[in-house]
C-alpha cells in the first residue's frame, strides 16, 4: 500500500471535469485499487460517481491511496495532477 | 455518524423539533452521545444524587412551573447547584421560556438552552428518534442498490463489471434505483440494514460511454426511491473456471455487512448471460424462500423420496 496526503487547491474543487481526469489516470492501472479518502469517507478513484460523491471542495485535505501493481506511480501521478491544478499540458493523461 | 446540538436545530427531516436557541452558539458543537433524555424534576426539588447531567434535560410544563414558583432564594440555590454540574443542554417544551437569570447562567456555563412549541411527549419522542437514528452504525459500500419486485438487492463487484448496466436494464424493466456506486448502509437493528444514496449523487448513474445520467429525469419518478431495506446481495465477478459456483442452491450463503448477515449470491458474468434477468429471478427465488418455499430443497426431497420408494 502506498498513500500520500494532499490539499486540493483547485478553485472550483473536484467537479466533473477534474474528477474525470483523475478517473482516467486511475483506470490505466488495471491491477491496482486506487482510493481517494476524505476524512472517513473513501471513494473508488476509478469511478466518477464515487469521486464526485465525496464532494471535494477547494481546501479539502485528501489522502490518495493505492494498493497493487505500480501503486506509487499512480499515487504520484494523481497528486501531480491535483498539485498542478489539473493543467492538461503538464500531465499526460 | 456524529450529531451535535447544532444538528438538532438545523438538521432537516420529516419531523421538525422547531427549536429556537435562547443562548449564543458557544455550546452548539457539543456532540450528543446518549439517545435518552433526563427530566430534571428531582433536581429542581433538590435531589441531585445520580443526576444524569450528560443527557439532554427536558423541562416540561411541570418542571417549568415548579421552578418558576420557587421562592427566589431557593431558586437561586437550586440553579447554582444545577449548573455546578456539566449540564449538556436544556430544552423547554410548550414554548415556555425559562427566567432570564437561568439563561444568563446557562450562557456563562456554555450550556445551550433551547425552546420548542411542541408538547413534551412529542418533543421527547421526536428527539430520541432523531438521535437514535443518527447514532446507528453506518458504512459506505461501493455497489448499486435496486428495488427488484419490492426486494432490496445490492449489487457488488469490481468497477466495470456491469453493476450500473444491470441496474439500467432492471430500471427499464420497471424496477427502482436507490443508489449507484456509493450506497450508504445503515444498521437499523440486529437483523436489518437499509441503504440510501449519497445526497449529492442521488438517483444518478454513470454508464461508460454515455457519462452521468439522471435516472429520475429520464425514466420518471416511478423509477426511483430514496431508501430500501437490503434483503439480498448479488456479487458479480468475471467467470473464473477454477471458482466453485453454486450449482444446486441447497445451501444458503450469507454476506455480512456491519454485523448483519444478508443472503448472498455469487454470479459469474460471461457473454450471453443475461444478468438482469438472473438478478430478477434471484430476487423472486429469495422471496419464495422467505415464504417458506425452497425450490432446490424441495426437488431434493422429492428425489430422495422417489429413491426410497424404488428400494421397497
Amino acid at each position: 500500500m502506498f498513500e500520500k496526503e494532499i490539499v486540493v487547491t483547485h478553485d472550483a474543487g473536484l467537479h466533473a471535469r477534474p474528477a474525470t481526469m483523475i478517473v482516467k489516470i486511475a483506470m490505466q492501472y488495471d491491477s491496482c485499487e486506487v482510493y481517494l479518502i476524505k476524512d472517513k469517507d473513501e471513494a473508488n478513484a476509478k469511478s466518477i460517481m464515487s469521486v464526485l460523491g465525496l464532494g471535494i471542495s477547494n481546501g479539502t485535505k485528501l489522502v490518495v491511496r493505492a494498493e497493487g501493481a505500480k501503486e506509487s506511480e499512480v499515487v504520484e501521478r494523481i497528486c501531480k495532477l491535483i498539485e498542478t491544478d489539473f493543467d492538461k499540458d503538464k500531465n499526460a493523461l | 455518524m456524529k450529531i451535535t446540538v447544532k444538528d438538532l436545530i438545523y438538521m432537516r427531516s420529516e419531523f421538525d423539533l422547531e427549536l429556537t436557541s435562547l443562548t449564543d452558539e458557544t455550546g452548539f458543537g457539543k456532540e450528543i452521545i446518549f439517545a435518552d433524555i433526563n427530566r430534571p424534576g428531582l433536581c429542581l426539588a433538590g435531589a441531585f444524587e445520580h443526576f444524569a447531567h450528560d443527557r439532554i434535560q427536558i423541562f416540561g410544563k411541570g418542571e417549568s412551573s415548579y421552578f418558576n414558583n420557587l421562592s427566589s432564594d431557593v431558586r437561586k440555590k437550586v440553579m447554582k447547584e444545577f449548573f455546578s454540574f456539566d449540564v449538556f443542554c436544556c430544552v423547554f417544551s410548550h414554548g415556555v421560556r425559562p427566567p432570564s437569570d437561568f439563561i444568563e447562567t446557562a450562557i456563562e456555563k456554555k450550556v445551550p438552552v433551547l425552546v420548542s412549541p411542541l408538547s413534551t411527549a412529542d418533543l421527547i419522542d421526536i428527539l430520541t428518534r432523531k438521535i437514535r437514528n443518527s447514532l446507528l452504525p453506518v458504512v459506505n459500500v461501493h455497489g448499486t442498490l435496486v428495488d427488484v419486485f419490492g426486494f432490496g438487492v445490492l449489487l457488488l463487484g469490481k468497477s466495470g463489471i456491469g453493476k450500473s448496466e444491470t441496474a439500467l436494464e432492471l430500471i427499464e424493466r420497471g424496477h427502482r434505483l436507490i443508489a449507484d456506486d456509493i450506497v450508504e448502509i445503515k444498521k437499523l437493528d440486529e437483523n436489518t440494514i437499509a441503504g440510501t444514496g449519497s445526497h449529492l449523487l442521488r438517483h444518478h448513474i454513470e454508464i461508460r460511454g454515455l457519462g452521468i445520467l439522471n435516472i429520475r429525469d429520464i425514466y420518471g419518478i416511478r423509477s426511483v426511491r430514496n431508501r430500501k431495506k437490503i434483503e439480498l446481495i448479488v456479487s458479480l465477478e468475471e467467470w473464473n473456471y477454477m471458482a466453485d459456483y453454486d450449482r444446486s442452491g441447497i445451501d444458503e450463503n450469507f454476506y455480512e455487512i456491519i454485523g448483519v448477515k444478508v443472503p448472498h449470491v455469487l454470479l459469474p458474468v460471461r457473454p450471453g448471460r443475461n444478468i438482469p434477468i438472473i438478478v430478477e429471478t434471484a430476487a423472486l427465488n429469495q422471496r419464495l424462500k422467505k415464504m417458506g418455499v425452497h425450490s432446490a430443497r424441495e426437488l431434493d426431497a422429492k428425489i430422495q423420496n422417489w429413491m426410497r420408494m424404488e428400494k421397497q
